[in-house]
């Protein structure tokens, strides 16, 4: 997957949990301090990125991550190693 | 005192827009839009719409927060700002929260059964508990607007928001607040509790005629309409109300609550516990029977319910029957289940305020069985009340009466 295409996929998950804080969101805002993600909201920033990328992420992934830009070199790894998604995504998880 | 009013409901979003279709006697049953018929006998209810919540409550509210909760925080902002507090971050700060639901968030729950049936239990998403859980609105309502007294939910089936009005009066009567956010709120359309009250063989299948199916005291009544929801009140200690120079609707004179000790989805058959609510309730207000005006009946219309209720209204109002009027807000709303009693109690204080008895639609073959009683059929009438009880029964056994009074 494109970087490009990994970045506008992160954005919309950030933006969907966090709303109007996210305004002014770049690569590197960071996380906590500008957008108050607190742990519960990590949580869920973490099932959507599982649910739009098809993969399995673990906790200690996105709590070591501090900015968007993070969370993208991240998952550039992950999905460069794997190559396809390791699972079908889940249905009617709203 | 009654300081504040809100509502979300099939006829009607927000009070001006909800009590003109009640006085219109307007139905808000449809055929349902929102789920797939084919597996169901009973093809209609009382659905809201249109509900914007992205534009009531934002893109990340709507979010977050199952159907009933969405309902509970419009309606209680709506409640609040009629109150003139929604700005007042000193009152709201010791205010406290009573808000009944009867299911919680099933539309979520369901979804999240179907996905986790198709992709596994690890695939279930962080924000199920606090999005099912039945005092979801009660902590949204509490986060949204600043409220940090006492903040409860209360869950008895259909009576649940008439036991959570109830219990913030007593609240406040015992000094523990000035001000509550009382009331219920529900969102019940969605496949898996539709079909778990059509086991029960509970519902209309009057499908042909959604506006006329749910006929309350009639002779042609085949069940209840499940409709969707919410109520919200703001009561206030008089003195508190008095002192902020408040518009007051009606004061909450008294708060009747029994138990049938008989069956969980049957009332007495002779209406003792419907009675027994409705007795405790005008002893708690110290008013006598003779003095009410006007009940808003719980009147599901299922055979059930409303022979009972009417035995009950008969022994406890004998001899009024000229003078009491009664009428069945389902008829036009259905059975908002767990916000059915704060719906009905809001209508109920503005029949104090406006002089004006909304009508029991469809009440066109009265029920001989329900006795002689003024059922205000099919047009609203005009009438100053100014003591008033609205009853609200539930599942398991529960029974709640609420005993409004105009103030002199």
């Amino acid at each position: 997957m494109e970087r490009l295409e990994i970045e506008k996929k992160v954005r919309q998950v950030i933006v969907s949990e966090v709303g109007e804080k996210a305004k002014d969101l770049t690569l590197q805002t960071s996380l906590r301090k500008d957008l108050a993600v607190d742990s519960y909201s990590a949580l869920q920033i973490l099932f959507e990125l599982e649910e739009a990328f098809s993969i399995t992420i673990p906790d200690e992934a996105i709590k070591e991550a501090e900015t968007p830009n993070d969370i993208i070199g991240y998952l550039e790894k992950r999905l460069t190693e794997t190559g396809t998604s390791e699972r079908a995504p889940a249905g009617g998880s709203a | 005192m009654v300081t504040g009013l809100g509502v979300v409901a099939p006829n009607g979003i927000g009070v001006s827009h909800f009590w003109k279709a009640n006085i219109e006697g307007r139905s808000g049953v449809r055929t349902i839009q929102t789920f797939d018929l084919t597996e169901h006998d009973s093809r209609i209810a009382a659905e809201v719409d249109p509900f914007d919540a992205v534009a009531a409550l934002g893109p990340t509210g709507a979010k977050r927060m199952d159907r009933f909760a969405q309902f509970g925080v419009v309606a209680a902002r709506e409640a609040l700002i009629d109150a003139g507090i929604r700005e007042s971050p000193e009152i709201l700060e010791k205010a406290g929260i009573f808000i009944g639901s009867g299911l919680g968030g099933m539309i979520f729950y369901e979804k999240q059964i179907e996905a986790v049936r198709a992709a596994g239990y690890r695939r279930t998403n962080p924000s199920s508990v606090p999005r099912i859980m039945p005092n979801a609105p009660a902590g949204e309502i509490s986060v949204a607007f600043g409220i940090r007294g006492p903040n409860i939910a209360i869950s008895t089936a259909c009576s649940s928001s008439g036991h959570a009005i109830g219990q913030a009066m007593e609240a406040i009567r015992a000094g523990r607040v000035n001000v509550c956010v009382a009331g219920g709120t529900e969102a019940p359309l969605c496949p898996l509790t539709f079909s778990a009250f059509e086991a029960l063989r509970v519902m209309s299948r009057n499908n042909e005629n959604p506006a006329g199916a749910s006929r309350p005291f009639d002779c042609d009544r085949d069940g209840f309409v499940m409709g969707e929801g919410a109520g919200m009140l703001v009561l206030e200690n008089e003195e508190h109300a008095r002192k902020r120079g408040a518009k007051i609707y009606a004061e909450v004179a008294g708060y009747g609550a029994s138990g049938s000790a008989y069956h969980m989805v049957m009332p007495q058959p002779d209406g003792n516990d419907a009675y027994d609510s409705m007795n405790l309730s005008l002893m708690d207000a110290r008013v006598p029977a003779s003095q009410v005006d006007y009940i808003n009946a719980h009147g599901t219309a299922t055979k059930q319910n409303d022979t009972a209720e009417a035995m009950a209204i008969q022994r406890l109002f004998h001899g009024q029957e000229r003078k009491l009027s009664i009428s069945a807000t389902k008829s036009m709303i259905g059975h908002l289940v767990g916000a059915a009693g704060a719906v009905e109690a809001l209508v109920t204080c503005l029949v104090l305020q406006e002089g004006i008895i909304p009508p029991t639609i469809n009440l066109e073959n009265p029920d001989p069985g329900c006795g002689s009683f003024d059922y205000t059929p099919l047009k609203a009438k005009e009438r100053q009340i100014q003591t008033a009880i609205s009853n609200s029964f539930g599942f398991g056994g529960n029974n709640t009466s609420l005993v409004f009074q105009k103030l002199a």
